[in-house]
């Protein structure tokens, strides 16, 4: 199962982190780094899954695929998002992350716009 | 790209701390110095790669351009 292996990345991720941290944690943190970005990759096909159920759910009920690509795009906008903040915030830079946060949180709110627009028409139409 | 690139990376912190620690011993710590950034700046240009790779997944799936 793949969570099996993604445990035994983490835990040796942690513990080789730790061997390094007294005497180089700026390897340290790179090795955790590594690490999180190995768990990621193999999220990966774990997510393809999950999109093909959304694109053949879009093509069943007829919502053309301008509605879905941008929620696929803030799906993976908030996915690095989450990723670079926590990296960030390991390695002791809490602003850097917070900086990542919120630049993450406007740009998902640009791309939300049009939605918004489409949604905001169709009420006003149904008024 | 599985378990080995950690091992590698912590390989490669553990022999940077031996020889700058061997080094430093010995008399030459300006090598020593040298040398642990060698060792950091191999271990960067990896997790690079990897950072790159994630982010062409990343783009190639999400269609984030």
């Amino acid at each position: 199962m793949l969570i099996f292996k993604i445990i035994t990345i983490a835990i040796i991720v942690t513990i080789s982190s730790l061997v390094l941290k007294q005497s180089r944690p700026d390897i340290a943190m790179l090795i955790s780094v590594a690490g999180g970005i190995l768990i990621l990759l193999m999220l990966f096909n774990q997510f393809s899954s999950i999109f093909k159920w959304i694109n053949n759910l879009a093509t069943k009920t007829g919502i053309d695929n301008s509605v879905f690509s941008p929620i696929f795009k803030i799906i993976g906008i908030g996915y690095l998002a989450e990723f670079s903040a926590s990296v960030c915030e390991d390695a002791g830079n809490k602003s850097m992350a917070n900086k990542v946060i919120l630049s993450a949180k406007i740009i998902i709110l640009v791309l939300s716009l049009p939605i918004l627009n489409s949604l905001i028409d169709t009420i006003v139409s149904v008024l | 790209m599985s378990i080995d690139i950690i091992f590698k990376i912590a390989a490669i912190g553990i022999l940077t701390i031996v020889i700058s620690q061997i080094l430093s011993h010995s008399g030459k710590s300006d090598i020593a110095t040298l040398s642990s950034l060698a060792g950091l700046i191999i271990v960067l240009v990896m997790v690079l790669s990897m950072i790159n790779d994630l982010f062409d997944t990343v783009k190639e799936l999400f269609d984030l351009y």
